[in-house]
C-alpha cells in the first residue's frame, strides 16, 4: 500500500504527492504538473465496485495507485469474461484521452483500489490548449496501448495451452 | 624376406603379390575383415573374405547426383573414391539394440547388450574417412559421457588406411585438411604404386602385423615418388571449400535468402545425412511388448531432415525444408566447430554425389560467403568433465506418491536406486517400459523422493501422469546445467515462469524461499492459462507470505469470479520502473514467452548476462549423442537446459534453429 495520508495535506497536495511518485511527473515538469493536479482527485473503491461499463461514453481516465481492476467484456452465450487486469501504477481507461470514445470493456474493482481520477473533459481541454502537454500524455497512453496490445497477442495465442 | 624389421614411423615397400598375406594375417589374429567390395553397382563396405573381394580393377565416376562404377585399365585394389557407405555403419550401426529390460518378479533391470562381435579390421580406409572416424570419436568418446558400445567396438578396430592418389570430381579433402595423405590414427597406411604398395607403420600393432609379410625399407626414390603422387592428387581435387571463418559466416547469415532458394531444390530426403561419414543423429523406438516377453529399446539412424527430428509434443521446431537444410549445413560446416573443435565435414563429397538433385555443399557455402551480410563470433568448444558410467541405462525408481496438480499435470514422488544428487534446473530421462522415455525437469525433493511435475502431452508423458503409487519406472540422470543460485546470492532475483515452466524453477525458488539471508529479495512472476492450471497454488501462497518474497500470478483467461490478475505474464513488466537492471532474471516457459520477456528486459537496460533461461527440445538420449536437441552450436542436454542469455543471444531469437 502506498501514501502516508498526511491529514494536514490539502486534497490537491495529496494528488500532487501521488503524481510525483509516477515517472510522468518528471516528464511533465512543474507547471504542467500543477495544471494536471487541478483536474485530478484521489478516490478509493471497495472490491465489487463497477467503475464503468462497456459501451458507455469514455469519460475519466485513472491511474491506479494500489489495488486491482478487472476489465471485462460481455461475450454472447458466455457472459462476462475478464480479459485483462490493471494494477499499481498503471493507466486505466486510456481511450478517455480521446474525445467521443466509448469504453470497450467494463471495469470492476477486484481488490480494494486507490486511484487518481482525472476529469476527462477538463483534461482533454488542457491537452488541446497545450499540445506539448497533450503530446506527453498521449505518448504515455500510446506506450500503454502498445504494450497491452502486445501482451494481448500472447494472451490470445494461448501459449500455455500448447506449450512451446 | 624381411630385409629390415618395420618400426612405427617407417615407410616400407610391399610387393603387390604379398598383400593378400597381410589380410590373412589379420584374419588369423581374429579380426573380421571389413572393406570395400563391388556390390549392387557400387563399392560398399562389407565383410571381406580376403584380398580377392576388394574392387580390383574398378573405379567410380562421381558428379552431383551421379555415381557409376567403371572398369580401370589396371588392377589396383584401391583405385576408387568414396562410395555410398562409410565406416560409421560398422561402429555406429544403422540399427542396434540400445537397452534390454528384464523383469524379475516385481523388479526391473535395464541393461545394455554387450558387444559380442569379433574385432574388426577396416581395410582401405581413405584419408577423408579416417578423419571422419576421428570426428565421430569426438561425438561418442568425448565428454561428459562416452557411448559404451561405440567405445567397445572402436577400441578394437585395426585400421589399414590408404592414401588417396586419385581424388574424384567431388573431392575436397585438401580444403578440409583431411587428405589426400592419411593423418594419424591408422595402424598401417598403404599407398598403391604401380605393382607394389608402400606401407607406413602407425602403431606397434601395425608393426607386428607387417612383420609377418615380406617387406623392404622404402628407398629415397620411393619416398619422393609418394610425395609427388600426393602433390599430384592435391592438384586434382574436383571441389574446393574455403572453410576459413565459415561457422561465423553461416551463423551470421541465418536469414540469408540463399536458404530459401535452396529449399526450393532440396527434397529433404536425408540422403546426405545417411551417406555422410560423420552424421550421428539417431532416434529410438521401443520394440517388443510384455506379451512378447521382451521390452527392448532400439536405436536407429535418424536425420535432421525428418520432421520428427524436431518434434516436441505435436509441434515442430524446424517445420520447413529451409529450416531443416539450414540446420544440416550450419551444423556440419559451422556448429560442429563449437561442439567438437573440428568441422563436421571431411570433404569426401558423398553428400553431393548422393543428393538426388545434386545440391553441392561447396557451392552453397561459397554462395553464402560471397554475399555474406556479416558474421558472428562463435563460442569456443566447451569443456565437459567426463562422467563415469553408461548414461543410457535407466535405473528403476519407485513411484511412492502421485499428486494431481491440474487436469493434465501430475507430480510424481520417485525414489531412485541409490544415492542421488541434483541441482535445481537439471532434468532426468524418465522411462516407461514399452512406451519410451522423455526428459522431465526435476521439480524438487521430499526426503529421499525426487519430484517430477509432468504435463501429459505426449505418449510417454501421458503414460507417466497415469502411473500409480507403487509402480516402477526407469530414471537416468541428472543431466544438464542448473540455475545460477550460488552466483545470485545477495542479489535481487526475479523469476518469471509460464505454464509448466514453473516446475523446472521450483527447486530454485524453494532454495531461495528457505534462505532469506542469502536471497534477500525474490520476486516470482507466474503466468498460467486459467486459474485451474496454476501449479502449486498452496506453495505459491506460502512463498508470498515470506517477507523477502513477492509472488504475482496471472492467468490468460478467467471467469468473473476470479479476483486475481488476468493477462499475459508480461503484464507484470509493463511498468518500466519495475524492471530492475540490477536483478538476476531466471526465465522458464514457452520460448515465445521468454523471447518477449528478454526483449522487455533488454529495453529496460538489463544486461544480457543477468538473464538466464531454460530451453527445451526433442531429446532421445539426454547425453549429447542423439543430436536432436541442438540449438545452433548448443546441445540443450549437456550445454543447457539453463543458459545465460548473452551466450545464446545470437541463436535464440531465430525461428527454426
Amino acid at each position: 500500500m502506498t501514501a502516508s495520508h498526511d491529514p494536514s495535506l490539502s486534497p490537491s497536495s495529496r494528488v500532487l504527492e501521488e503524481l510525483q511518485r509516477l515517472p510522468i511527473a518528471a516528464e511533465l515538469g512543474k507547471t504542467r504538473l500543477d495544471r494536471v493536479v487541478e483536474v485530478a482527485m484521489l478516490e478509493e473503491y471497495p472490491a465489487g465496485t463497477v467503475l464503468f461499463r462497456e459501451g458507455e461514453p469514455a469519460d475519466d481516465p485513472r491511474i491506479i495507485i494500489s489495488g486491482l481492476i478487472s476489465l471485462m467484456v460481455n461475450v454472447p452465450h458466455q457472459g462476462e469474461m475478464v480479459v485483462n487486469t490493471v494494477s499499481d501504477g498503471e493507466l486505466l481507461g486510456f481511450s478517455a484521452l480521446l474525445s467521443r470514445h466509448r469504453w470497450r470493456s467494463s471495469a470492476r474493482v477486484s481488490q480494494t483500489t486507490r486511484c487518481l481520477r482525472f476529469k476527462g473533459e477538463a483534461l482533454r481541454q488542457l491537452m488541446e490548449l497545450d499540445h506539448e502537454l497533450g503530446y506527453q500524455l498521449l505518448r504515455v497512453a500510446f506506450r500503454v496501448a502498445t504494450e497491452r496490445m502486445g501482451d494481448g497477442f500472447l494472451q490470445i495465442l494461448d501459449v500455455f495451452g500448447h506449450e512451446r | 624376406m624381411n630385409d629390415s624389421r618395420p618400426a612405427v614411423g617407417d615407410l616400407q615397400s610391399l610387393e603387390r603379390s604379398d598383400f593378400p598375406a597381410l589380410l590373412e594375417r589379420l584374419k588369423a589374429d581374429g579380426y573380421k575383415l571389413v572393406g570395400p567390395t563391388v556390390r549392387d553397382g557400387a563399392i560398399r563396405l562389407q565383410k571381406l573374405d580376403g584380398a580377392e573381394d576388394l574392387p580390383v580393377g574398378w573405379t567410380d565416376e562421381q558428379g552431383p547426383g551421379h555415381y557409376r562404377l567403371r572398369p580401370r585399365e589396371d588392377d589396383h585394389y584401391f583405385g576408387f573414391v568414396a562410395g555410398p557407405q562409410s565406416w560409421k555403419r560398422h561402429l555406429f550401426p544403422p540399427r542396434e539394440p540400445l537397452i534390454q529390460l528384464k523383469r524379475h518378479g516385481d523388479s526391473l533391470e535395464w541393461r545394455r547388450p554387450a558387444v559380442d562381435e569379433p574385432p574388426m579390421a577396416f581395410i582401405g580406409v581413405l584419408p577423408c574417412d579416417l578423419a571422419a572416424i576421428h570426428v565421430q570419436d569426438k561425438v561418442w568418446m568425448g565428454a561428459p559421457f562416452q557411448e559404451s558400445r561405440y567405445v567397445a567396438r572402436r577400441r578394437r578396430v585395426f585400421i589399414l588406411a590408404v592414401n588417396c592418389l586419385e581424388p574424384g570430381e567431388l573431392c575436397f579433402c585438401d580444403s578440409m585438411g583431411t587428405g589426400p595423405k592419411a593423418g594419424s590414427g591408422f595402424d598401417l597406411c598403404l599407398t598403391e604404386m604401380n605393382g607394389r604398395l608402400l606401407v607406413e607403420v602407425g602403431t606397434a600393432r601395425g608393426e607386428e602385423v607387417l612383420a609377418s609379410v615380406p617387406v623392404r625399407k622404402a628407398s629415397a626414390e620411393d619416398r619422393q615418388a609418394l610425395l609427388n603422387a600426393l602433390d599430384l592428387a592435391r592438384s586434382r581435387m574436383g571441389r574446393h571449400l574455403n572453410s576459413k571463418g565459415l561457422p561465423g559466416i553461416l551463423f551470421g547469415n541465418i536469414d540469408h535468402p540463399r536458404w530459401e532458394e535452396l529449399a526450393q531444390r532440396c527434397l529433404t530426403c536425408g540422403n546426405c545425412t545417411h551417406v555422410c561419414p560423420t552424421c550421428f543423429c539417431f532416434n529410438v523406438r521401443e520394440t517388443g511388448t510384455v506379451v512378447d516377453g521382451h521390452e527392448d529399446r532400439e536405436r536407429f539412424w535418424d536425420s535432421c531432415f525428418s520432421l520428427d527430428h524436431s518434434m516436441i509434443h505435436g509441434g515442430y521446431f524446424r517445420a520447413t525444408p529451409k529450416q531443416r537444410y539450414r540446420q544440416w549445413l550450419t551444423h556440419k560446416l559451422g556448429a560442429w566447430e563449437s561442439q567438437f573443435g573440428t568441422s563436421g565435414c571431411v570433404g569426401c563429397g558423398r553428400c553431393i554425389a548422393w543428393c538426388p538433385v545434386g545440391i553441392d555443399v561447396t557451392e552453397e557455402a561459397e554462395a553464402i560467403r560471397a554475399t555474406s551480410k556479416g558474421h558472428v563470433r562463435m563460442p569456443p568448444p566447451r569443456e565437459h568433465r567426463l562422467v563415469a558410467g553408461d548414461a543410457l541405462i535407466p535405473s528403476p525408481a519407485q513411484i511412492i506418491h502421485v499428486r494431481e496438480e491440474t487436469a493434465d499435470t501430475a507430480t510424481l514422488w520417485m525414489e531412485p536406486t541409490g544415492p542421488y544428487h541434483w541441482r535445481p534446473g537439471q532434468f532426468n530421462m524418465l522411462s516407461i517400459p514399452g512406451i519410451g522415455d522423455v526428459p522431465i525437469s526435476i521439480s524438487g525433493q521430499a526426503g529421499a523422493a525426487i519430484l517430477h511435475t509432468i504435463r501429459g502431452v505426449g505418449k510417454v508423458s501421458q503414460a507417466l501422469t497415469s502411473v500409480e503409487a507403487g509402480a516402477l519406472v526407469g530414471m537416468r540422470g541428472p543431466f544438464g546445467t542448473s540455475w545460477p543460485l550460488k552466483a545470485s546470492r545477495g542479489r535481487i532475483v526475479t523469476v518469471v515462469a509460464g505454464g509448466i515452466g514453473l516446475a523446472p524453477l521450483r527447486g530454485a525458488v524453494r532454495e531461495m524461499a528457505e534462505n532469506p539471508k542469502l536471497y534477500p529479495s525474490v520476486r516470482l512472476l507466474y503466468g498460467a492459462r486459467t486459474p485451474g492450471d496454476i501449479l502449486y497454488p498452496d506453495e505459491l501462497q506460502r512463498w508470498g507470505n515470506h517477507l523477502h518474497m513477492k509472488v504475482q500470478v496471472t492467468v490468460d483467461r478467467a471467469a468473473p469470479t476470479w479476483t486475481g490478475h488476468v493477462g499475459f505474464v508480461t503484464n507484470f513488466l509493463r511498468r518500466r520502473e519495475e524492471v530492475r537492471p540490477d536483478s538476476v532474471y531466471l526465465l522458464c516457459g514457452p520460448e515465445i514467452m521468454m523471447r518477449v520477456i528478454v526483449e522487455k528486459l533488454l529495453e529496460a537496460a538489463v544486461p544480457e548476462d543477468h538473464i538466464f533461461l531454460s530451453l527445451e527440445r526433442n531429446m532421445k538420449c539426454g547425453a549429447g549423442f542423439c543430436g536432436r536437441c541442438q540449438k545452433g552450436p548448443f546441445f540443450i542436454c549437456k550445454d543447457g537446459p539453463v543458459f545465460r542469455y548473452d551466450q545464446i543471444a545470437f541463436v535464440f531469437t531465430h525461428p527454426g534453429l
